[in-house]
């Protein structure tokens, strides 16, 4: 239950009156035996074979339910960082400890999100976790760390996360950051830009808008449309057809996959001539070029993370492509870096103890190697968690290819003229 | 005979009771644990569902709408007035009992599926009201509980098995109440009502009112499980505590174990639930949707072979292993 | 500002025209056999994924596979009332009811475990081309999809009052056992029914096909609309449905417009509970419920 969005998911009473005395007997005997199978499947399940020696971390991802696509992606990344540490020679400091990657699929659901987060917490003792993607999850998440006293570190943008915790962790971009980024990019088309800003109105939607709101008028930006909406409608073409009457010259969508689908393809429906920027989200993966084909190109959106940034994130890509076919999208690459940041800051702390890792994660101070790999190239965090050096990457789709092209210093390709 | 009880089955019950209180201190696994607790909320969900939907035939598919009023309102009054999550789950419970009464007015005006899709699209559209106003309860980001640690005043403990009790608590409080209610003039009526309403307002039942009662009764049964829902995940955002699954696991349990009996929705929850752990153990990530192909194939299983729920499957299987002496004229 | 209500209302009506195709379906369903199916959105997702299998691997327009797609979806349906649909009949709602919720489920999750959640769309020639009117933008690919909508709703109007089935169908609607007295096989009658409406719920999604992205779950906001449109056009009325289907697919597009684009459905949802209120056996009335 709780599903972010689905699920999907989704007898006469004769006899109820007749003696309750035996019908309780005998289904306090089926409840116990059920309780007692429940019990015994359990602890059936694979006891983990611990040498002295691995290190366990646990990544929690959706890798089935509505997010299951970006879910799957990031599940295989985060192998592929693990094994890329070990084969590096695992942890030194503990003698070689190679990192053992427990994954635990959260199913898109809160509740799942909940127990499975504590079970890898409590049966592992895991010295660090990463997770969740979707921001409710992840505060889900991140709640039961906190109690619990082990350090996560996410990918995820929702504001919330910095607040009041301190073994939340947040190496990348946060949701006000993106809005900056966006309105700065919209100068980069018009001078004088008029943006019409949609979004979901779920939590991402949300988040992201009110920091465009926010900061609009400070970075000369005129926002002539603020239009919140339902996720998953059948027809893009009332909301475009409302942003063209809004007179804007850029559009922002704040959404999910299927919806900018939908919105991209209506506007060239529409003959709506406009620049669209598709934020993050659905708009940084690779399905959404596969969804929109050419339409996609010369789009523009942020990102947290890409594959251009630097030479160690170019590497990582190619051998993900090699293994899955596609590129490697924001939210994997990063938590490859984060990976990298676990394994620093084992080093640095020599235990595997949670406090320990927590205050290694802390005290955190990179600016080469893979635990690097971010925009600006350096991780430090400040007492709420936050990096210092963070900010987002402005993108823009290039033949099938998201290429970095904002701001100066991150641009590793030229923005196309559309 | 102790309160109307037969001493060999108060025996039982008693038996019953020492396990299951005992349970959390043997059982030390906290995954476990978490799945016993899940149990037991789903299954007094269920209970709460069962009241209307299994006596009296009203099919509702829309109690999240109580689910979600109850969890909000302590929430709100948590946050805002720092009031405890034991009264404001007390809270909760009144606001949805109130709430059910406007909804139940427009709602039985229809009746079988159409009743069902009236209630689904009412707690749709309190989803999309409170994913709307940001302003009174923070809209569509939600929001966690503050972290108070181990205060057990205001519904927030360290150890698991504090949740356990309190959702075994609710469960015993809705299996009570559904016993007292079927013994009662109330109960009588639910189920005349439920095999044919009008038959029943013939014979004088006034239908409109005891349909408004158990309405009543079970929203403010299924707004006490929101509160608890929100204390055991810490968060709670509109998708949450609207979110149809949970009008859909209400009523499953309930038809799977045995639509209108007491034991039924505990019995259809304990099937499920370990139905769904035992499936991601052993299947896990590796299959997309295979947890609830499984679950519509047992729904559809028992609602062809057997419609009155498994609970008539168990009740016959344990007819004939205890043979009694038939009853005495 | 007139041209945007105009805009609006195109808008609204060529999305209802799909709206009708799936509300036609549930209410012939719910008027001659008596139930209500909560899996019809789940047959619009088969028609979707038949057509795009059939353009992806073997070239073929959406619009020409409904020649495929409708007859696979009416022999399932002959087969879903045969084995499933028949059982339950004579028993009250709930098995009624939980027994389409059930098979709803269980599509859901099959095509998930064998297409993956991932959105699947196709590009025609016509999927982005756009027909303009005076200021007014038409969508080919809805256009083209509402005439078809249109002309698959009138020949099944033809067929319910002019042929012998047809007539068969609606006499058993009106009343079960005067039918049976008058030599009409029900369960014939049912299979009919129950093949037409997935027939037809399979031509909505070959038709949504050029314009709209296939998942496992795009069923259900089609089916949400049309149960909207079943109760407002009164149970069992098919004129009524179409009608209805297409009075919300403009509602629905006017309240994005200018109450706000999250409001399209609470504006659905309002016509609904405003109906239940004021009319609750629908707009065409006349009906005593059930």
């Amino acid at each position: 239950m709780g599903k972010i969005t689905e699920a999907h998911i989704t007898g006469r009473a004769g006899g109820s009156l007749t003696s309750a005395m035996r019908q309780r007997r005998r289904d306090f005997l089926v409840k116990a035996a059920g309780g007692a199978l429940a019990t015994t499947a359990l602890g059936a399940f694979p006891i983990l074979s611990r040498a002295a020696e691995p290190v366990n971390i646990g990544g929690l991802y959706p890798v089935t339910g509505s997010l299951a696509q970006i879910g799957q992606g990031c599940v295989a990344a985060a192998k592929l960082a693990v094994q890329m540490v070990n084969d590096a020679g695992g942890i030194k400091s503990l003698g070689g400890a190679k990192l053992n990657l427990i994954i635990s699929d959260v199913q898109s659901d809160t509740t799942v999100t909940r127990t499975e987060t504590e079970r890898l917490i409590t049966d592992y003792k895991l010295s660090a976790i990463h997770g969740c993607f979707a921001s409710a999850l992840t505060l889900i998440a991140s709640e039961v760390a906190e109690r619990a006293k082990v350090p996560l570190l996410t990918g995820s943008s929702s504001d919330q996360l910095n607040k009041g915790r301190s073994y939340t962790f947040t190496p990348f971009a946060r949701a006000s950051q993106f809005a900056q980024a966006q309105l700065r990019m919209s100068r980069l088309v018009s001078d004088k830009p008029k943006v019409a800003v949609i979004f979901e109105n779920t939590a991402f939607g949300t988040s992201t808008s009110n920091g465009l709101r926010e900061q609009a008028a400070g970075e000369g930006v005129e926002i002539v449309l603020f239009e919140p909406y339902s996720a998953g409608f059948t027809d893009a073409s009332p909301l475009v057809n409302k942003v063209k009457a809004s007179g804007a010259n850029a559009l922002f969508s704040v959404s999910y996959l299927n919806d900018l689908i939908l919105i991209v393809r209506t506007v060239k429906q529409v003959g709506l001539n406009i620049a669209i920027n598709g934020g993050s989200g659905g708009f940084v993966i690779p399905d959404f070029y596969k969804s929109v084909g050419k339409l996609a190109d010369g789009l523009q959106g942020v990102a947290h993370w890409n594959h251009d940034m630097d030479a160690n994130a170019q590497k990582v890509n190619a051998v993900y492509q090699k293994l899955t076919g596609e590129f490697l999208f924001e939210y994997a690459g990063g938590l490859v870096a984060q990976t990298f940041m676990i394994a620093d800051a084992l080093e640095r702390a020599a235990s595997t103890d949670p406090q320990k890792v927590r205050d290694a994660i802390a005290s955190i101070n990179v600016s080469s190697g893979y635990a690097a790999m971010c925009p600006g190239g350096k991780v430090q965090f400040g007492p709420d968690g936050k990096n210092i050096y963070a900010h987002p990457v402005g993108v823009q789709w290039q033949n099938g290819d998201l290429a970095s092209v904002f701001p100066k210093e991150d641009a590793r390709a030229p923005l196309m003229k559309t | 005979m102790i309160l109307g009880l037969r001493t060999r089955n108060v025996a039982w019950l008693g038996v019953a009771v020492v396990i299951l209180l005992a349970l959390p201190l043997v059982v030390r696994n906290s995954f476990a644990i978490n799945i016993f607790i899940r149990i037991l909320l789903f299954a007094f969900i269920g209970v709460a569902w069962n009241l209307m939907g299994g006596y009296a035939k009203q099919l509702s598919l829309g109690h999240a709408a109580y689910f979600g009023l109850g969890a909000y309102t302590s929430t709100l009054l948590q946050i805002d007035f720092g009031i405890s999550p034991w009264i404001g789950m007390f809270a909760g419970g009144v606001v949805a009992m109130l709430a059910s009464l406007p909804i139940g007015a427009l709602c039985f005006r229809l009746r079988g599926p159409y009743f069902a899709i009236a209630t689904i699209a009412t707690a749709q559209v309190l989803m999309l009201i409170f994913l709307k106003f940001r302003d009174f309860a923070w809209g569509a980001e939600g929001t966690t509980i503050p972290n108070l640690g181990n205060a057990p005043l205001m519904m927030q403990f360290d150890a698991k098995a504090a949740y356990y009790y309190i959702a075994l608590g609710l469960l015993a409080l809705g299996l009570a109440i559904t016993y007292l209610i079927e013994r009662s003039w109330m109960g009588y009526y639910l189920v005349a009502i439920g095999e044919d309403e009008d038959a029943a307002e013939a014979i004088g039942v006034n239908a409109p009112r005891v349909k408004r009662d158990i309405y009543m009764i079970s929203s403010f049964l299924t707004a006490l499980a929101g509160t608890f829902y929100v204390q055991f995940i810490y968060f709670i955002d509109p998708n949450i505590a609207f979110n149809f699954s949970v009008s859909i696991e209400a009523a499953l349990v309930s038809i799977v174990g045995g639509i209108g009996t007491l034991w039924g929705p505990v019995i259809g929850t304990v099937l499920l639930e370990t139905t769904s752990a035992l499936l991601q153990r052993w299947l896990g990530s590796s299959f997309v949707g295979v947890q609830l192909t499984v679950y519509s194939l047992i729904l559809m299983a028992v609602i062809l072979w057997r419609p009155t729920g498994l609970i008539g499957v168990l009740t016959d299987a344990c007819a004939r292993i205890t043979r009694r002496a038939p009853a005495r004229v | 500002m007139l041209e945007t209500v105009a805009q609006a209302v195109v808008n609204g009506l060529l999305i209802g025209g799909i709206y009708a195709l799936v509300s036609i379906g549930v209410t012939l369903i719910f008027g001659v056999v008596k139930i209500v199916n909560f899996a019809q959105g789940e047959f619009v997702m088969l028609g979707m994924y038949i057509s795009f299998f059939l353009a992806t691997q073997f070239g073929i327009d959406p619009i020409a596979s409904l020649v495929v797609s409708m007859p696979v979806l009416f022999v399932a349906g002959v087969l879903i009332q045969h084995f499933l649909i028949r059982r339950v009949l004579g028993l009250d709602d709930m098995p009624q009811i939980f027994l389409t919720f059930a098979l709803s489920l269980l599509l859901i999750n099959l095509a998930l475990m064998l297409f993956t959640a991932n959105y699947r769309t196709i590009h025609t020639w016509y999927s982005d081309e756009s027909l303009h009117f005076g200021g007014i933008n038409v969508p080919m690919a809805k256009l083209i999809a509402f005439v078809l909508a249109m002309v698959l709703s009138g020949a099944l109007w033809v067929f319910l009052h002019t042929t012998d089935l047809g007539k068969a169908m609606r006499a058993s609607a009106q009343n079960r056992e005067v039918a049976m007295l008058m030599g009409i096989n029900p369960n014939r009658v049912f299979c009919i029914a129950l093949g037409v409406a997935l027939a037809l719920a399979g031509a909505a999604g070959s038709l949504l096909m050029p314009f709209y992205p296939v998942y496992p779950m795009v069923g259900q906001i089609f089916v949400l609309m049309a149960f909207v449109a079943v109760v407002l056009g009164t149970l069992g009325n098919v004129i009524g449905a179409l009608v209805a289907s297409l009075m919300m697919g403009v509602a629905e597009s006017l309240g994005i417009q200018f109450v706000g684009a999250d409001s399209g459905l609470i504006v659905v949802f309002l016509m609904l509970l405003l109906t239940l209120a004021f009319r609750p056996n629908g707009l065409a009335g006349g009906r005593a419920r059930q």
